[in-house]
C-alpha cells in the first residue's frame, strides 16, 4: 500500500515538474529613449535600433474615426520597464498602450490625455513610469494601466 | 519692502528656470541636441586651419560636457554603443590629432615663408651677379674696341675676362642649385613622377621665372664667348 502511495506521489511530482515553465526575472524592457517614426504609405513604422516594425493603421483609424490615410505625422513610440508599448502622435487625444502578442501588439489601454489633441508630444522613460510631454502643458505620468492615479478609458 | 520681495521672487524664478533648462525637453530632444552639438564641434575641428583654433575647441568641448553632465545617465544609454564619456574621449582624440596636424602645418608654413624669403634673396643675388656681369662685359667690349695696346690695358682686359668667367660660373652654379632645390629631390626623377606631380613641377617652374633665367644664361654665355674670342694675346700682338 505504501509503495502505491509513493509511486503516485513520485508520478505527480514528476508530472508537475515537467509542466513548470522556467521563468527568468526580472527583465527590464525599458527603452532609454522614445523613437519618433514616420509611417510609410501602408502604415508601417520601423525602428532599426530595437529591430521592430509595426503596422499602425488600425490605431490611426481608431483615433481619427476615418479610413486610413498615410500622412507625414510621426508616431511616438516607447517601451516601458514591463515591456508595454506606448504609442501616440501629434493631434492624438489618446495614448495607446499595447502588450506583445503573437506576431502583433494587443491594445491593453487607451488613455485619454488631451481634449484638443496633443501638441508636439514626446515620451520620456521614467522607470517604472512613462512621462508624456506636450507643448506648454505639464508632463503627464503614465503606466500600462493609464494615467498614474487618474481615470482611464479602455 | 514689497518690491524687494517681488524682485527676489523674480530672481529665484529665473534662477530656477535656468537650472531646469532641460525640465521640459524630451529625452529624445536632449539627445538630438547633444549629438548635434558634438557633430558641429567635430566638423569644425575637421575644418580647422590653424593650431590657434585648438583652445576654442577645447573650451567648447568643456562647455558641452558641463551643459549635459546632468543628463549623463540618459546619454550613457541613449548613445549606445557609445557613452557620455566615450563621446568626449573621441572628441578629445580628434582635437589631439588636429593639434598635431595643425602644429606641423603651421611649422611648415613658417618654413615655407623662410624658404620664400631665401629664394627672393637668391633671386636678388642672381640679378646682382647679372648686372655685374653686364658691366664687366661692357668694359671688356669697350677695351677691345679701344685703340690702346699697352701692357696695362692687356692686364686689365685679362682681369676683366677672368672676373667675367668667375661671375658666369657662379651664376651658372647658383641657378643650377636653385633649380635642383626647387624642383627635384633625390628620390624623384621626372620619369617617375605622376601627372599631378608633373603639373605641380610645371607651376613651380613657371612661377620661379626659371625659364627666363636659363634663357638669360644662354644668351649671356654666347655674349661671353663672343667677347672672349678677342684674347689678351691678340691684343699684345
Amino acid at each position: 500500500m505504501r509503495l502505491k502511495y509513493l509511486a503516485v506521489i513520485t508520478l505527480l511530482v514528476l508530472t508537475f515538474a515537467g509542466c513548470n515553465t522556467m521563468m527568468l526575472s526580472p527583465v527590464n524592457y525599458a527603452w532609454p529613449l522614445e523613437t519618433a517614426l514616420q509611417m510609410d504609405e501602408t502604415g508601417v513604422i520601423s525602428e532599426n535600433r530595437y529591430a521592430i516594425s509595426i503596422n499602425v493603421q488600425n490605431m490611426i483609424v481608431e483615433e481619427t474615426a476615418m479610413p486610413f490615410k498615410a500622412n507625414n505625422e510621426e508616431i511616438h513610440l516607447i517601451r516601458n520597464q514591463k515591456g508595454f508599448y506606448f504609442l501616440t502622435a501629434n493631434g492624438f487625444k489618446h495614448v495607446y498602450v499595447f502588450a506583445s502578442a503573437d506576431g502583433s501588439l494587443k491594445l491593453v489601454k487607451k488613455v485619454f490625455v488631451a481634449q484638443d489633441g496633443l501638441k508636439a508630444p514626446a515620451f520620456n522613460q521614467r522607470e517604472p513610469n512613462i512621462e508624456l510631454l506636450q507643448k506648454d502643458i505639464d508632463p503627464i505620468v503614465l503606466t500600462e494601466e493609464g494615467l498614474l492615479g487618474g481615470k482611464n478609458e479602455k | 519692502m514689497k518690491n524687494k520681495i517681488f524682485v527676489s521672487f523674480l530672481f529665484l524664478l529665473f534662477a530656477f528656470a535656468y537650472t531646469n533648462n532641460f525640465a521640459q525637453a524630451s529625452d529624445l530632444e536632449v539627445t538630438k541636441n547633444f549629438k548635434a552639438a558634438v557633430q558641429t564641434l567635430e566638423s569644425d575641428i575637421d575644418k580647422a586651419q590653424s593650431a590657434t583654433e585648438i583652445p576654442d575647441f577645447e573650451n567648447r568641448m568643456a562647455e558641452i560636457k558641463e551643459k549635459y553632465s546632468a543628463k549623463k545617465s540618459l546619454l550613457d544609454k541613449a548613445l549606445y554603443p557609445d557613452t557620455f564619456e566615450s563621446t568626449f574621449e573621441k572628441v578629445n582624440n580628434k582635437i589631439e590629432v588636429a593639434k598635431t596636424k595643425l602644429t606641423k602645418i603651421d611649422d611648415l608654413q613658417v618654413e615655407v615663408t623662410d624658404l620664400k624669403g631665401k629664394l627672393e634673396e637668391l633671386k636678388e643675388y642672381v640679378n646682382r651677379l647679372s648686372e655685374d656681369y653686364y658691366t664687366t662685359l661692357r668694359e671688356v667690349v669697350s677695351l677691345r674696341e679701344s685703340s690702346k695696346r699697352d701692357r696695362k690695358t692687356a692686364d686689365s682686359l685679362k682681369s676683366l675676362l677672368s672676373k667675367l668667367r668667375d661671375n658666369s660660373k657662379k651664376r651658372n652654379s647658383l641657378i643650377d642649385e636653385l633649380a635642383n632645390s626647387l624642383f627635384f629631390d633625390n628620390a624623384h626623377s621626372v620619369e617617375s613622377m605622376n601627372d599631378a606631380e608633373k603639373k605641380e613641377l610645371f607651376v613651380k617652374f613657371k612661377s620661379s621665372n626659371m625659364l627666363d633665367n636659363i634663357k638669360r644664361l644662354i644668351s649671356d654665355n654666347i655674349q661671353f664667348m663672343e667677347a672672349s674670342v678677342f684674347t689678351t694675346n691678340s691684343l699684345m700682338n
